[in-house]
């Protein structure tokens, strides 16, 4: 950038506080600089157009077909929008409010706390491979939960809930525990792993051992630890929304300060972070998102790698883009997941959670062949 | 020499105020009087008795280091491996746990703060994946920033503006890990200059390079200084580098401040004998700087001896 082209006739001023404002326009912030972190408006579009045609896919699709063109002047209708009146049955208008909405917006909002959740973990983390499932931390929220569910605690009001708390807790447990026994066995990102799979395996043990003890108080949790998203009416939706909304919010405010880790704590720190903070700050909003998406849907693996991985693949690895990409993806892949969970063994249900692994666990071992320059 | 080699429990040890009347470490032989560098008075830096630990009850890696720095100058940390010049760094960076005191304009600083009066080069940048040439350098801007904030033009302008006075404008959006050994020194130096900090500290900032991109480096940091009033604190390995950039260097041994001074003083024959333990002849270049030989030596080791 040269201040001779910026003095140029026609330089616009900038009213920000630099002592060279007025003389020197943006025309001369290079190519490189102008993009460097930021999320291109058209992408964040084309992603969020996915994510609406998957919900309008999922809301559609089933034993009763309900017509995509219909679904939107129900809504309206529902709504009570003056002018819009449905022709759906009311019959189909049940189906269409009390399943199959919710049940779409509940896989949305799942995928969405379990797609950012991971690539959270992988910012804090630094590391690719992190992930709630992964690193134990959808273990340690399902053994909270099911200490809960099979010792009848449940209790709570909206999203206050005795189940989503006890995950809460476990999730924590979980990732302080992966990550002092990750730190104490070297600082690859395998050490990571390897610690969070041995803590997601002990938490699964207990668990387990739990239900064997008493099939009967257990039962519930059987079908709720291969990952259901089976809901009656917005319960679920309304326990789940509040967290994705407020952790979702906390982790996209820091999506810059993420970027600042990843050239490590020390450096981070040289550049006026406080990297203890932050990482704190991270890990709890993420694993309240994991906590609260495995106590309504149990244990969904491989949303928080797959998706991620996806995005960094096709538009980049900062988390400007990373995150909110992450977030819609997310929400459309779990959708898409369950509407596969809901018809490929019509009129039975595939458990959510065999078709995320189904999928997932290619792509991870996709991700560990390639990726292996990122993860050495 | 005995003026340079001073013991670290007088009591004003190891200050080096460089005002010409500031007794023998002040007065130069003419020969080695570097012409160009007249000291100015205002200090940027002050270390007061930095001892680092790594371990709690662990001997210390720097002990008792007293220093002033003062602005506009280029001090040259040297002394053999693990003489404790990267962890000195580091101290004053705000980087490891230190006692003693390192008094910058503010008192007390935060890391944000800090990072607006020290900018800071490791030896061994972490050069993340996927990262673009302009995204790592507008990192530095991070001290300048709000919670909330994003970087705004300004910050985009101010990262243009380092890359094209450091010949990247045109490899701004490339991926780090495309750039050469010597690009990419100069890319974690854009991202300290971005910083705007007027204390730069850098940690072997040519180790990694051939003979001639360290000088260029060199010569870069050094053209920069003058430009910007910068004053930089380096740790260097290479004795010849180090007298020829620096006004001043600062010998640390077993983490103690043993020699310091012009290079000319410093870098003596009995001094970096003693102190590397190996035979060294030194010889004067043209320009009367200072050119340190190691000598072979048919016994493995000279016992300690000056």
């Amino acid at each position: 950038m040269t201040v001779e082209a910026a003095a140029a006739p026609g330089g616009g001023s900038a009213p920000s506080g630099r002592p060279d404002d007025g003389v020197i326009d943006d025309g001369v912030i290079d190519d490189g600089v102008a993009a460097a972190f930021r999320l291109r408006p058209g992408i964040l579009v084309i992603a969020a157009a996915v994510m609406v045609a998957v919900l309008g896919l999922s809301v559609a699709v089933g034993p009763f077909r309900i017509p995509l063109t219909q679904i939107l002047p129900a809504v309206a209708d529902r709504l009570s929008l003056p002018g819009v009146h449905t022709t759906l049955t009311p019959q189909e208008q049940v189906i269409l409010f009390q399943w199959r909405l919710p049940r779409a917006v509940l896989g949305g909002l799942v995928g969405c706390a379990l797609a950012l959740s991971g690539a959270t973990y992988q910012g804090v983390f630094r590391n690719p491979l992190a992930d709630p499932y992964l690193l134990g931390v959808a273990a340690g929220a399902g053994l909270g939960a099911t200490i809960v569910i099979g010792g009848d605690l449940q209790a709570g009001w909206g999203p206050l809930d005795t189940v989503a708390a006890a995950a809460f807790v476990g999730a924590l447990a979980g990732v302080v525990l992966a990550a002092a026994l990750g730190r104490g066995a070297g600082s690859s990102p395998a050490a990571l792993l390897l610690a969070g799979v041995a803590v997601a395996s002990f938490l699964t043990a207990v668990q387990t051992y739990l239900v064997q003890r008493d099939s009967d108080g257990f039962r519930e949790v059987y079908t709720w630890i291969l990952g259901q998203l089976v809901t009656s009416g917005w319960g679920d939706v309304a326990l789940l929304a509040p967290y994705v909304a407020v952790c979702g919010a906390v982790i996209l405010a820091l999506r810059r300060q993420l970027d600042v880790l990843r050239v490590g704590d020390a450096e981070a720190a040289s550049l006026g972070l406080d990297p203890g903070r932050i990482r704190l700050v991270l890990i709890v909003a993420a694993s309240l998102l994991a906590a609260a998406a495995v106590a309504v849907s149990g244990l969904i693996s491989f949303v928080g790698i797959v998706v991620p991985h996806l995005v960094r693949l096709l538009v980049g690895s900062s988390n400007r883009v990373v995150l909110p990409l992450s977030a819609l993806g997310g929400a459309a892949f779990l959708m898409l997941a369950d509407l596969g969970a809901r018809t490929l063994a019509s009129p039975a249900e595939v458990p959510i959670g065999v078709i995320t692994a189904f999928v997932g666990a290619p792509f991870f071992a996709f991700v560990l062949w390639t990726g292996r320059r990122a993860i050495a | 020499m005995s003026a340079v080699v001073r013991s670290v429990t007088e009591p004003d040890a190891g200050r080096t105020r460089p005002r010409p009347a500031d007794g023998p470490a002040g007065s130069v032989d003419p020969v080695e009087a570097r012409p160009a560098v007249v000291a100015p008075p205002v200090v940027a830096l002050s270390l007061d008795r930095i001892d680092v630990r790594y371990a709690r009850n662990g001997p210390p890696v720097v002990h008792d280091v007293s220093l002033d720095v003062a602005a506009g100058e280029w001090l040259a940390l040297i002394g053999p491996n693990g003489a404790g010049k990267s962890s000195l760094l580091r101290a004053i960076a705000g980087l490891v746990a230190h006692t003693g005191t390192v008094s910058l304009a503010d008192a007390s600083p935060t890391p944000r703060v800090r990072a607006r009066m020290v900018a800071y080069v490791a030896q061994q940048p972490v050069l993340p994946p996927g990262m673009t040439v302009a995204e790592y350098v507008l990192l530095g801007r991070t001290a300048h920033l709000g919670w909330l904030r994003a970087e705004g033009r300004a910050d985009r302008r101010a990262a243009a503006e380092v890359l094209d006075r450091l010949h990247l404008a045109r490899f701004g959006s490339r991926d780090l890990a495309a750039m050469s050994g010597g690009e990419l020194q100069r890319v974690v130096l854009a991202r300290a200059l971005v910083q705007e900090a007027e204390v730069l500290l850098l940690d072997e900032p040519t180790s990694a390079l051939d003979l001639g991109h360290g000088i260029g480096v060199l010569e870069l940091v050094d053209e920069l200084r003058r430009d910007r009033g910068l004053t930089v604190i380096s740790a260097m390995h290479d004795l010849g580098s180090a007298g020829r950039f620096a006004d001043r260097l600062a010998l640390l041994h077993h983490g103690e401040l043993v020699a310091h001074g012009p290079p000319g003083e410093v870098l003596t024959e009995p001094i970096l004998s003693r102190y590397y333990q190996t035979p060294v002849e030194v010889l004067r270049s043209a320009d009367g700087t200072a050119v340190v030989v190691p000598l072979r030596t048919a016994r493995p080791r000279q016992p300690e001896s000056s």
